[in-house]
């Protein structure tokens, strides 16, 4: 709705409106309306900010010619200590912390979240690399950095804080500058380099790969020869073991996807859980074990998500509550 | 002087004059002139004297919905649909016939079954509520390896009726769920029909053990229905242990007489009867009115039943057709049955007259099992409905080792454990039954039968898929290693 000329003289400010019995908000200065481009923030920098190299070097020459104009030598006035009045030159009139969080509950936590947003702002263009080919790296655990800080930290803000080195350390390693390079050093838990990451698996003397998954309370242990798709589960046939076509399915998925149903035999061993927590376990024990046959599947089978564990478990009851969530419902008194 | 309204009232002030607004009515498809308001009662807002003020739910007439005629939703459970107009049709899909029964290049393909065939299998129950036929435009059947060697069995017996040195074939059918018994039966059946034998089927074993028909007793020498009197005299006996007592079902052996004449009348009528026989006022003159005074009158029904197997299996001057018994279910068979006898004791199964019979005709027990016309005994075990029996577990486990070529005695051979109580009138039918075995049906071949019942499948525009090498295979592994009940599911519903 446009400003209306005749505005001004309607209704008085602080009287309410006959119709809508509200009072008129204030118009605001024409001024406002008129569209301001927002001031880009300038980024955060751990590094100092030296003047520009190249301005430098022109004033430094300007300033030489100047000199030798008039090289008129003078000593500086001296020092009035007496005046109580007299300030030092290079010292502000209130002191300006270093850090823009030092008000804030967690300074230093917080100086990390900005150091890693202006990474990320800085190098936010490079190439980067897919998922599966991320070199592999482990994050300081919560309670490690907390006690490195010294500082409340919960865990929800360290997860950003995973993100964002997650995030930057998918960039090309052949790209990363040192600088990065240093900053996720800092994060990275000492000594973890080469041991969290499971050596590739091997096919046995008999030509067998083994795999293992979990879902809900069940486990299975896949065992995955060379064969003409036949299946065994518990020493059963697979239809005995699931009735259910959508348990098969979901079961052989890995084999399914990647059209390999006849080109394997499958003897699994599953125990705990139900029905379909056995099914799903075979699912992720098949991957595994396929590939250790064939490694160059994995991008298939991860997309499939015969790869990705899910650490999803019944959420327990609480004290209080009928179920995990249900609460008793309100009875008037 | 300023107005007291503000700017956004001000703004929104229409001066011209609008339109007056015209009711609209939503859409609907219901009659607006349904009631008229004259017939419609006012109902008096006013309460009633003394009446209750709450709402009370009890006072609601009562929605009670309306329940389907007796007997209906069976009948809808139970119906068999045999063809679809709706399906596609399969071009050059061949009929079942002599010839191609016993080819094996037939391997893998569909045949048809024809007209005069399906009457025959109609009549004789040959078909099953859960067998898919209602998919597909044109019933037909799936030739497996077992088919044709089946087949040729049926040709083997018929040429040996031909050269006087009848034989008689006694088999068990045995498979996980949905491994195709019931559809082996039903092969067997056509392949009879067409080499117009006689056919007895007994569709569904249960049926003679759950207690739904009528039951009498009657003496194991005279095999007689005794009269009141008779039975009150020999139950006594059997309580002191001297003899057992043998039950007829004169109801369930009447409707098999039903099933034999209707279904074989062809065949039955050209025979005329080797005997005179006297049934009341009946005097049947070939075979086919010997099975009928049976349904007619249900309690001779028995009595015509003995009589008219004598004829059937006899050795005879005149030619008579070799049999096919076909026993579905047999698992029902091998343990006690929900009757009870005068005691208020359940009666065994084998102590009910038409199981007896038959149980000895497989088994080859007394000397009963011999087909002077020659013929084949079959009986398929269920997968679905299977009661657990111990002792018949058993006995197949020991029928499967003979087959292997063990022996009684020898390693490896099944016993019952030493410390249990095992049915030893199961156990029992273990001698005497050496020509009988167990065929163990599996699933298809991969690559011809699986193949050929989903190419049929997908002429047939039920399954929506490209048949390749890779979706058999898939379709195979997934159906338990082909499992065709299995794999007809993928036929039967449509996955988006």
């Amino acid at each position: 709705m446009g400003p209306n000329p005749s505005s001004q003289f309607l209704l008085p400010f602080q009287s309410i409106c006959r119709q809508c019995r509200q009072r008129p908000a204030r118009l605001p200065p024409a001024s406002f309306l008129q569209h301001k481009p927002r001031q880009q923030r300038k980024s955060f920098s751990t590094t100092p900010s030296y003047p520009d190299a190249l301005s430098t070097y022109v004033d430094a020459e300007a300033s030489a010619a100047t000199a030798r104009d008039s090289l008129i030598i003078t000593a500086a006035p001296p020092l009035d200590l007496d005046s109580q009045f007299s300030v030092p030159p290079n010292r502000p009139a209130r002191i300006i912390p270093a850090s823009p969080s030092y008000f804030t509950a967690s300074p230093q936590f917080n100086d990390d979240v900005l150091l890693l947003r202006s990474l990320l702002r800085e190098y936010e263009s490079l190439p980067t690399v897919s998922v599966d080919q991320v070199p592999y790296s482990s994050w300081l655990k919560l309670a490690t950095y907390r006690s490195k800080l010294g500082e409340p930290v919960s865990s929800s803000r360290y997860g950003k804080v995973l993100q964002l080195l997650a995030r930057l350390n998918q960039i090309h390693p052949k790209l990363q500058t040192t600088k990065l390079q240093e900053v996720l050093d800092r994060f990275r838990r000492p000594g973890a380099v080469g041991i969290q990451k499971p050596p590739p698996g091997k096919l046995d003397a008999q030509g067998r790969a083994y795999g293992m998954g979990r879902r809900k309370e069940s486990s299975a242990a896949v065992h995955l020869v060379e064969g003409n798709g036949e299946v065994l589960v518990n020493g059963k046939s697979v239809l005995q073991a699931f009735p259910r076509l959508h348990d098969r399915e979901s079961a052989l998925w890995a084999l399914k996807v990647t059209g390999r149903m006849d080109k394997y035999n499958v003897f699994a061993l599953t125990s705990g859980g139900g029905i379909t927590g056995q099914a799903e376990s075979i699912t992720l024990a098949l991957g595994r074990a396929l590939i250790v046959h064939e490694p160059a599947l994995k991008p298939t089978l991860r997309k499939a998500g015969c790869m990705t564990f899910d650490a999803r478990r019944v959420e327990r009851k609480k004290a209080g509550k009928l179920k995990a969530r249900k609460s008793r419902p309100w009875i008037p008194r | 002087m300023s107005l007291s309204i503000c700017t956004g009232c001000l703004a929104r002030l229409c001066i011209t004059q609008r339109a007056p607004s015209i009711p609209s009515r939503t859409f609907s498809t219901t009659n607006p002139q349904a009631g008229s308001p004259t017939s419609r009662k006012i109902k008096s807002t006013k309460a009633p004297y003394r009446s209750s003020l709450t709402f009370n739910r009890s006072r609601r007439p009562r929605v009670v919905p309306k329940l389907p005629m007796i007997g209906e939703r069976k009948a809808l459970r139970k119906r068999i649909v045999i063809s679809n107009t709706n399906a596609l049709e399969v071009q050059g899909l061949q009929d079942l016939n002599v010839k191609n029964m016993v080819d094996e290049t037939q391997i893998g393909q569909m045949l048809a079954l024809n007209e005069e065939l399906l009457d025959h299998l109609r009549d004789v129950r040959a078909f099953k509520p859960t067998q898919n036929w209602n998919m597909f435009r044109k019933p037909s059947t799936l030739m497996r390896r077992e088919s044709v060697e089946l087949g040729r069995a049926i040709l083997d017996v018929s040429a040996g009726r031909a050269e006087e040195r009848p034989r008689t074939v006694r088999r068990i059918i045995a498979g996980e769920r949905g491994t195709g018994k019931s559809l082996m039966l039903l092969q067997a059946m056509s392949m009879a029909f067409l080499n117009d034998w006689v056919v007895i089927n007994v569709p569904e074993g249960q049926e003679y053990t759950i207690a739904h028909s009528a039951y009498a007793p009657m003496s194991i020498n005279s095999e007689r229905q005794l009269s009141p009197d008779q039975t009150a005299q020999t139950a006594s006996k059997q309580s002191q242990g001297s003899q057992e007592m043998i039950y007829s079902q004169p109801t369930l052996t009447a409707e098999l007489l039903q099933r034999i004449s209707k279904s074989n009348e062809n065949v039955l009528k050209r025979i005329p009867l080797a005997h005179e026989y006297k049934f009341g006022d009946y005097e049947p003159k070939n075979l086919y009115s010997l099975a009928v005074v049976g349904v007619e009158e249900t309690s001779l029904s028995w009595k015509v039943w003995q009589t008219l197997w004598e004829e059937l299996t006899s050795p005879s001057e005149r030619r008579r057709p070799p049999v096919l018994v076909a026993i579905d279910g047999i698992d029902h068979w091998m343990t006690l049955s929900k009757y009870r006898s005068a005691d208020y004791k359940p009666i065994h199964a084998h102590q009910l007259a038409p199981i007896r019979h038959f149980v000895e005709v497989l088994f080859n027990q007394n000397g009963a099992g011999q087909l002077a016309n020659g013929g084949i005994v079959l009986a398929a075990t269920t997968g679905s409905n299977a009661p657990s029996v111990p002792a018949f577990e058993l006995l197949m486990k020991q029928l499967d080792a003979r087959t292997r070529g063990l022996k009684m005695g020898d390693d490896g051979f099944p016993m019952p454990q030493p410390y249990k109580t095992v049915d030893q009138r199961v156990l029992n039918l273990l001698e005497g039954s050496a020509e009988l075995n167990v065929q163990g049906l599996k699933g298809l071949e991969k690559d011809v039968e699986a193949r050929g019942l989903l190419e049929y499948f997908a002429r047939s525009g039920v399954f929506r898929e490209v048949v390749s090498e890779r979706t058999v295979a898939e379709k195979w592994s997934l159906a338990g290693g082909g499992v065709i009940g299995e794999l007809a599911r993928f036929g039967s519903r449509l996955r988006v």
